[in-house]
């Protein structure tokens, strides 16, 4: 963020709508992927992302310290999928829902890649889901993903290094050698 | 190093948030066991293909447009915050009641006997009464029960509309 973004979280806080409407232009992309990232639908991603912008503009007053707000969103972000995930009665995705979201069939390779990380991420908890797509799409290090899921940094660095286990066994990636 | 030790760091490592005496031992490690190599190797495959393939989700068309809608919609017809309007009820109520116990005859004789028990000999009931006179008494007592009806019955039509605190405000 720069001070032009500070700036226009500012405003948003003094109420000017077009300033809002920038915010949700600027960050869709990032509060869409993190929500999908955790729910794992696109359906639901969608209801979560609408929701997570909603709650972000009520409480938008709340924030004191301007400078943290991508993480603040993201929080907001992760908190409403982890919530959605709890409320819905359904089936664990299908390969078809990544499928559902993919543009073009020029993009086969991609598609591919896609089901096979949907379905290893199908396979870790929620909270582990939120943590790897925290990290490994927006980088975020131990101490802000703390702040962003409330827990402390040793949780963080557990709960990583077990969905990582997870994903490995999930991708069944061969080895060669043994360790010593 | 043992393997054991390393690949229970290794996840650490290759997100270089380990301690660097640490880090420098795994390093060393890295470079002369080929079993250990392979599985942060795997695991920086790994990050790599989950970073391509979250950041390869399509956005759904019109997203952006449906989420400013609802907010234009929130913006035009603000939700109220229930709690704050419960706490202004309350507290009218409580006021409410103060200012009768302190002018009803009850409050009055209640207070009497506080001051006979206690021992206290100043006279804090009649101080308002004579600085407002009857009918400016009469009508801080009639604002104040209309003040804290109205605050009631809003509190009461928005009890259904009202959410909990979010857990990240909290």
């Amino acid at each position: 963020m720069n001070e032009a973004d500070w700036d226009l979280v500012r405003r948003a806080q003094g109420g000017d709508i077009d300033a809002v409407t920038t915010i949700i232009s600027r960050y869709e992309r990032y509060v869409y992927q993190t929500v999908y990232g955790i729910v794992q639908h696109p359906a639901d991603a969608e209801d979560a992302s609408q929701e997570t912008f909603l709650k972000m503009y009520r409480s938008l007053r709340t924030l004191h310290d301007i400078r943290t707000f991508p993480t603040w969103l993201a929080r907001i972000a992760v908190r409403t999928a982890l919530d959605r995930v709890e409320q819905r009665d359904r089936t664990p995705p299908t390969p078809m829902d990544v499928l559902d979201s993919v543009p073009g069939p020029d993009e086969v390779r991609r598609t591919d890649l896609q089901l096979d990380v949907a379905q290893a991420l199908a396979r870790l908890t929620p909270e582990h889901r939120a943590v790897i797509v925290l990290r490994e799409v927006y980088g975020f290090d131990y101490t802000e993903l703390a702040q962003i899921l409330a827990i402390p940094v040793g949780t963080v660095r557990s709960r990583l290094h077990h969905a990582r286990l997870h994903l490995r066994t999930a991708f069944a990636v061969p080895e060669e050698g043994g360790l010593n | 190093m043992h393997c054991d030790d390393v690949q229970t760091h290794l996840s650490s490592y290759l997100d270089d948030e380990l301690a660097l005496a640490l880090g420098e031992q795994i390093t060393e490690h890295l470079q002369h066991c080929s079993a250990c190599r392979t599985s942060y190797q795997t695991l920086e495959a790994l990050s790599a293909q989950i970073r391509t393939a979250l950041a390869a989700v399509a956005m759904p068309p019109g997203l952006e447009t449906r989420i400013v809608a609802s907010i234009l919609a929130e913006s035009r017809y603000p939700r109220h915050d229930i709690s704050r309007w419960i706490t202004l009820a309350v507290l009218s109520v409580l006021t409410l009641a103060i200012i009768l116990v302190g002018y009803s005859p009850l409050g009055i004789f209640t207070w009497s006997v506080i001051r006979v028990v206690v021992g206290i000999t100043w006279h804090s009931v009649p101080i308002i009464p004579a600085l407002l006179g009857r009918s400016g008494t009469l009508g801080v007592i009639a604002a104040a029960m209309a003040w804290s009806a109205g605050a009631l019955v809003l509190a009461l039509r928005l009890g259904h509309s009202g959410e909990r605190r979010p857990s990240y405000e909290r």
